[in-house]
């Protein structure tokens, strides 16, 4: 888990400067949010995402082999809610972490630029930065607000934070939701998994290009409200299992 | 240590929060730190006193709304949640002017002149099918004698009526006519009889200059205001300006500017593109027109006021500065006269010949205020914002055969202006 963290911090980084290096070297100066799309920090964000999905699956399931301590568990004079809900709480607490982190990257990705902008002289155009400054000013701010994927972790407008809020609780419990189906053989659950999975790709795939979307927006309030209402089923059927001890 | 372990979960949520949230509010924080002042050029800003010059800078993902009241500026930036389609900065123009929702396409057809209607989408590009109209006024083009401007600069829109006239050139022969044009649709015209698609004569004007009669005069163009046509000729170096009842076709005033001389592409200094721009105030009856000079850096600008007759309330020959130009690329020219004084705002480009085409479009450009009272610059002023750094992209590209970029949704603008 922390290498995960710190891989999708170092990695980043690391990519972002030699980004920034190619660019020095052809002269051609991207903006910060297109810079950072390009360096592949987001393909990074996505794979350290899928891992750590796959990290929390990988812990579910380790309760059965080995140890099988999952017997222990439910057999404890505690109540098996609180099974449920300390291991969601983790996951959504790692994913919340590797978001945080993430907004560190796009930070410290912007003052290395900023850096690494002054005292330059580009080879082709013959401009230094005395003739013109290279760096946006309140750059930062527009980074945020012109990147589509900043804006989807840091959603602005409640419209986008309902529908970021909600793309997270589906992610969390679907997943959650998903394994206890198959823990407990009811495979009828993968069906409402399945359409959640499709419609956080719908969601996503609309607000990674909200900006070519502009001629005929969608609203985003049908969609977030159903991927709650499935986040919910998820949240009192996966208890109910578990509560049951069905996943025996 | 024990510590740590026992609250692993809560320490991990409470850096989570912490990171989520300080970016939150960091980004928050930074949402007026762009920059946008006045600043005084040349006058007392005294001359701003009584009018409000309000609008917006903006891109399609965040916008910096201005309100210049009194002297006084206010700003106020926000974001978009949906980023905002705000059209292309580029308009189908019909003759000086943009129709909104149509633009006019006029062409010679072997001595008729053929008029088409074409609706417009909020793109600005055509759709649907459009609607033709055919006038043929007994001009005839002797020693070459041919336009004094594109032919679409002799269309005037008034709410459903269309008005033409034929921006002849001086040496143009015959009986010069303001039609009302009859539009029928292109599909249906094969069904026709000719009388049924023939347009309405309107208003005879002559093309012999008044006082050497065998001169000619050049048609500039045709503009409706209100409820008022505007011929604009230019005759005996002078900009004669008519206006028109567009009920009945009375003459209702008669105004001319001394010491102007216009060309399709001049070729002297003194000279002004015929190619003008026009923009009609229907509520104070009011036409503002700009012409251009050779160089781009001397404009003409003139306010006329329609209410009584016709009046050239200000006619202002601007000099800009040493290395500015007019842009024809993104810049514009917004003017109202208030309480008895011309504001225009405008933008200006800076000139540096050294550097080769391609780059001067992405030297800096200039927003500035002018006041002007009795046709004289009593204030200016510039506002001061980030404008600029959206071309340092641009700035800083080693290949221009690419292109260049205008994209409203990432390039930041003036829109929405208002002068009150």
């Amino acid at each position: 888990m922390a290498c995960l963290l710190a891989g999708s911090l170092i990695l980043p980084i690391m990519l972002i400067n030699s980004a920034i290096t190619d660019e020095l070297r052809s002269s051609f100066l991207h903006r910060y949010e297109d810079l950072y799309a390009a360096s592949g920090s987001e393909l990074v964000f996505l794979i350290a995402f899928v891992l750590l999905c796959l990290y929390f699956l990988v812990t579910i399931y380790a309760r059965y082999w080995g140890s099988k301590s999952i017997y222990t568990y439910l057999t404890l004079p505690v109540g098996r809610l609180s099974l449920y809900w300390s291991k969601l709480a983790v996951f959504a607490i790692s994913l919340l972490l590797l978001i945080g982190v993430q907004f560190l990257v796009y930070r410290l990705g912007y003052s290395i630029m900023a850096g690494r902008l002054s005292g330059i002289r580009l080879l082709i155009s013959g401009l230094t930065s005395d003739d013109i400054n290279f760096l946006m000013n309140n750059g930062l701010y527009l980074a945020h607000v012109r990147s589509e994927f900043s804006r989807i972790l840091l959603p602005l407008g409640f419209s986008r934070l309902l529908s970021s809020l909600s793309l997270f609780t589906a992610i969390s419990t679907g997943l959650y939701y998903g394994a206890l189906c198959e823990r407990s053989r009811k495979f009828y659950g993968f069906i409402p998994v399945g359409v959640t999975a499709y419609l956080v790709v719908r969601v996503l795939l609309y607000r990674m290009n909200e900006a070519s979307h502009a001629l005929n927006p969608t609203s985003l309030y049908p969609s977030s409200l159903l991927l709650l209402a499935f986040a919910v089923f998820f949240i009192v059927h996966g208890s109910q299992i578990i509560r049951r001890g069905a996943i025996a | 240590m024990p510590f740590v372990q026992k609250h692993a979960a809560l320490l991990a949520l409470a850096v989570a929060v912490i990171l989520v949230l300080g970016a939150a509010i960091d980004v928050h924080a930074r949402k007026n730190d762009g920059t946008f002042y006045l600043k005084d050029i040349s006058g007392s800003r005294e001359a701003l006193d009584g009018v409000t010059i309000s609008g917006e800078l903006s891109d399609g993902y965040q916008r910096t709304v201005f309100r210049l009241a009194d002297g006084r500026l206010d700003t106020h930036s926000s974001w978009n949640g949906q980023p905002e389609w705000l059209g292309t900065s580029w308009r189908m123009r019909t003759g000086s002017k943009t129709i909104p929702g149509r633009f006019y396409n006029v062409q010679n057809e072997g001595g008729a002149f053929s008029l088409s209607s074409h609706d417009t989408d909020e793109s600005g590009s055509s759709i649907g099918f459009f609607k033709v109209a055919r006038v043929s006024p007994p001009l005839s083009f002797p020693n070459g004698a041919l336009y004094s401007n594109q032919l679409n600069y002799g269309i005037a829109v008034m709410g459903e009526r269309v008005f033409y006239t034929v921006p002849a050139a001086a040496g143009v022969k015959g009986k010069s006519i303001i039609y009302e044009v009859n539009f029928y649709d292109w599909a249906e015209s094969h069904f026709m009889q000719p009388n049924e698609y023939e347009s309405r004569a309107f208003i005879e004007y002559s093309l012999a200059s008044e006082k050497a009669p065998h001169r000619g005069i050049s048609v500039l163009g045709l503009e409706a205001v209100g409820d008022k046509l505007v011929l604009l000729t230019e005759e005996d170096e002078t900009l004669r300006i008519r206006s028109y009842d567009s009920a009945g076709g009375a003459l209702l005033g008669d105004a001319r500017l001394p010491d102007f001389r216009e060309d399709v592409l001049p070729t002297s200094k003194s000279f002004y593109r015929a190619s003008y721009l026009s923009d009609a105030e229907d509520q104070s009856n009011r036409l503002f027109l700009r012409f251009q000079n050779l160089s781009l850096t001397r404009p003409l600008l003139l306010s006329v006021n329609l209410t009584d007759g016709a009046e050239v309330e200000s006619a202002v020959r601007m000099t800009l500065g040493d290395e500015q130009e007019e842009d024809s690329f993104q810049g514009f020219t917004y003017a109202r006269e208030r309480n008895g004084k011309l504001y225009v705002m405008k933008t200006v480009r800076e000139i540096n010949e050294e550097l080769p085409g391609f780059y001067r479009l992405m030297l800096p450009l200039h927003a500035y205020i002018f006041v002007y009272e009795d046709s004289r610059l009593i204030y200016q002023g510039e506002f001061v914002t980030d404008l600029n750094d959206d071309s340092i992209e641009l700035a800083t590209r080693p290949d221009p055969s690419r292109g260049i970029s205008e994209d409203p949704m990432r390039y930041r603008a003036f829109r929405n202006l208002a002068i009150e």
